[in-house]
């Protein structure tokens, strides 16, 4: 597309050029975030096509109400938010509400995101501290289980509870900041820290599981090396002794 | 359907300081409530109704003084362990109790039964609110910046009721008898309960995972005692609070040595009271972390506790007391905030409360010492005392504005992951050099990636989570792992609107041209 060799035309420019009609900015608008806003309305309602409807309705909605548009965010957070808002009512009315109205942290989001049982307990020495260390992962450059790698995330992430998937999406996926977040989907600094935080544990972890999975079926995964041992975790020198 | 999506674009704009605000308030009413002690301005003299003299007045601080610290520790546990909300409910309870008590008393004994229970609810209310505070600006906005502001609002609206409950209880005392004070701030005391109950808790210190009441123990015993940081500020904490503590129980001695008619007491205790307030205002203004400002206020309390040694008039007097107990009040509130950045949630009461409890067991003997020689020299010689215990204060307080600004913090950098870690060498050079104790565990590290990542870290705790990755090749690993997850989330293929979708769009578009 021409339009990744040009930059992409300022906020204040894009609004003029929508306000007066102009077709070309529009349809570059369509195509650069269309994606990210499938993605995000993906996460509140329950198929593909309910979400290429949400897109549909927001792009209706932006030419509607770009008048009304002051500039006190970014266009591009107006736009999601009005995803967010027509997404989250259509999920409603599928029955997938997702209760972003309370902002108490749910069940799902307590307790550790690691599992306890993978750090020395109470009564063993260096306790909290990890047993065995996280297994090494092949490193990126040995792109041969790039698409792989790519399916196991989506499936992690769409195994992911509503609120956390929301959340990691916009941030991770869509590279959104957490004030942008936080605006877009009117939730507290505190509260979208802890979705995320439990969402990318989550996420890594299967990503973990995954590696282990390949790397004892072949030892492919890193490049024909066979996956190390679990090293004991003896050289966490947790405490160097308090000077006082 | 252009209707409602009118009403879906209209800008929302979160204001994270409004819902702060707006979930304090409960608190905010019933800690007003709680302060409105209608008793207190006739305390003295219905004691002296049923039968106290000065002696036995000195055997009931003695006790009260000896049963907070008993009471403050448990308190502190339970309000980390069980629910925060809960402790402040039971303080509500002794509170009542404590006045019910005292009104229904007709001897020495039962009044001091009944201002051990006025203990119980000091040592439950004190630590737990500030806790409590921390907690929610924690969960609101992300960072403890806010605290000083908050927490000053609380001493703000705590102080209006102590001040209005002096002038209203002197009042309505002189309509009817002190007895019927305590009768009346009973149903104003359950009111607190009310509005406590409808205060939705901060969840922060539940987050973590169960421990022990043992290992909870130990590591609250360990925080207080071990940490070579720490002690500075707890030592802070503790004779700040005990120069108020001092002013406020033997303050007015002053005004009996100069032989002040007793209509004079009213507008001093409330002006002293008011600093309580007025302290915390002042505490979101003033930058105590910078040296400058900090030699001013240390200079200014050395000025008012050196009039206070001297024989003046009783204006004088009152605003050297005044003025001493203003910016000890907002010193104290700063201190506060560096003790709950340096330790976790999961045991941030019963840090506070040791600390309490502390500031009570060195108020004993000090008021014992303090009432001896007032006695033998004249309060203006143990006053030299109160300057004693100001300049160790300031000393202390000036070195740590100093050492601060020696090691810049760098906490809450709004840089995004990648710039961080790039970072990561320059922030070890700058803290690396081991005076702060990296403790934190592997099972800490891994819940706090995640506003590490952010930038949001209270900056001891950055420097905790800093301190703990070179020494920690399996975190190391671990963070590094979190990064590449987050990096190939980014890489995730998009995902096009269909051909009739982007049809429809731009159609729709194209017939608003006609």
């Amino acid at each position: 597309m021409g339009s990744s060799v040009r930059p992409f035309p300022s906020d204040e420019e894009l609004t003029a050029r929508l306000r007066d009609r102009d077709e070309v900015a529009f349809a570059l608008l369509v195509d650069a975030w269309s994606s990210g806003m499938l993605r995000l309305a993906r996460s509140f309602v329950s198929t593909d096509d309910s979400a290429a409807e949400v897109a549909q309705e927001t792009w209706l909605a932006v030419i509607e109400g770009i008048a009304t548009f002051e500039g006190r965010s970014s266009l591009r957070t107006w736009v999601y938010r009005i995803v967010a808002n027509i997404a989250k009512r259509r999920g409603v009315r599928e029955n997938r509400s997702v209760p972003w109205s309370s902002l108490l942290p749910t069940r799902e989001d307590e307790g550790p995101t690691v599992d306890p049982g993978r750090f020395r307990g109470a009564g063993e020495p260096y306790a909290g501290h990890w047993r065995e260390f996280p297994a090494r992962w092949p490193s990126p450059e040995q792109q041969a289980l790039a698409g792989e790698v790519r399916a196991q995330l989506a499936a992690a992430l769409a195994q992911l509870p509503d609120r956390q998937r929301i959340v990691i999406t916009l941030r991770d996926v869509e590279g959104y900041g957490s004030d942008e977040v936080c605006s877009i989907l009117d939730v507290s600094a505190a509260n979208q820290r802890v979705l995320l935080h439990r969402a990318r544990a989550f996420v890594r972890g299967r990503l973990e599981d995954y590696f282990a999975a390949v790397g004892t079926e072949s030892g492919l995964a890193t490049g024909g090396r066979r996956r190390e041992r679990p090293q004991p975790a003896t050289p966490c020198s947790p405490l160097p002794p308090a000077s006082s | 359907m252009t209707r409602r999506t009118q009403v879906a674009v209209r800008p929302r704009r979160t204001r994270p300081k409004t819902s702060l605000q707006r979930r304090l308030l409960p608190l905010h009413v019933a800690v007003s409530l709680q302060g409105l002690l209608l008793w207190a301005p006739v305390e003295k003299l219905f004691m002296s109704e049923i039968g106290f003299d000065p002696a036995s007045v000195g055997v009931m601080a003695a006790a009260y003084a000896a049963a907070v610290p008993i009471i403050e520790i448990p308190s502190g546990i339970l309000a980390d362990r069980w629910s925060r909300r809960g402790v402040l409910v039971i303080s509500s309870v002794a509170l009542m109790l404590c006045a019910l008590i005292g009104g229904l008393s007709n001897n020495v004994a039962t009044y001091i039964v009944g201002a051990l229970v006025l203990g119980v609810y000091f040592a439950m209310y004190s630590g737990t609110m500030d806790a409590v505070v921390y907690d929610t600006v924690l969960e609101e906005t992300g960072d403890s910046e806010a605290f000083e502001k908050r927490i000053g609002r609380v001493r703000l609206v705590e102080s209006i009721a102590l001040v209005s409950s002096a002038l209203l209880g002197g009042w309505l005392a002189s309509l009817a008898t002190p007895r019927l004070m305590y009768f009346l701030s009973v149903p104003l005391a359950g009111l607190s309960i009310v509005a406590y109950l409808r205060f939705r808790e901060p969840q922060l210190h539940k987050t973590e995972e169960a421990t022990s009441l043992r290992s909870h123990l130990a590591l609250t015993y360990r925080t207080l005692t071990q940490r070579g940081r720490l002690l500075p500020i707890i030592g802070l904490a503790v004779l700040t609070s005990l120069i108020l503590q001092v002013i406020f129980e033997f303050g007015p001695l002053w005004l009996v040595a100069m032989a002040v008619p007793a209509v004079l007491y009213g507008p001093y205790w409330a002006a002293l009271t008011s600093t309580l307030g007025l302290g915390g205002l002042l505490a979101g203004k003033v930058q105590l972390n910078r040296p400058g400002t900090v030699g001013a206020v240390v200079g200014l309390m050395l000025l008012a506790s050196l009039v206070l040694t001297s024989r003046t008039g009783v204006v004088l007097v009152t605003i050297a007391q005044v003025v001493l107990a203003l910016l000890i009040v907002t010193a104290s509130i700063h201190v506060t905030r560096l003790l709950h950045d340096a330790v976790p949630s999961t045991i941030r009461s019963g840090v506070a409360s040791g600390v309490g409890a502390i500031s009570w067991i060195a108020f004993l003997p000090s008021a014992l010492v303090f009432g001896v020689v007032s006695k033998q020299s004249g309060v203006h010689a143990a006053s030299w005392m109160i300057t004693a215990v100001t300049l160790c204060a300031g000393a202390l307080l000036l070195t740590m504005a100093l050492r601060g600004r020696a090691e810049p913090s760098g906490a809450h950098p709004d840089t995004a992951p990648e710039t961080r870690s790039g970072d990561r060498g320059h922030v070890w050079n700058l803290h690396g050099s081991g005076d702060l104790v990296s403790d934190l565990t592997c099972a800490e590290f891994v819940e706090r990636v995640t506003a590490f990542l952010d930038g949001v870290l209270d900056s001891i705790t950055e420097r905790r989570v800093v301190d703990h990755i070179p020494n920690c090749d399996g975190c190391e690993r671990y963070l590094d792992q979190l990064r590449q997850t987050i990096r190939t989330l980014g890489d995730l293929p998009a995902q096009s609107l269909g051909s009739e979708d982007r049809e429809a769009v731009m159609t729709a578009f194209h017939d608003l041209l006609r």
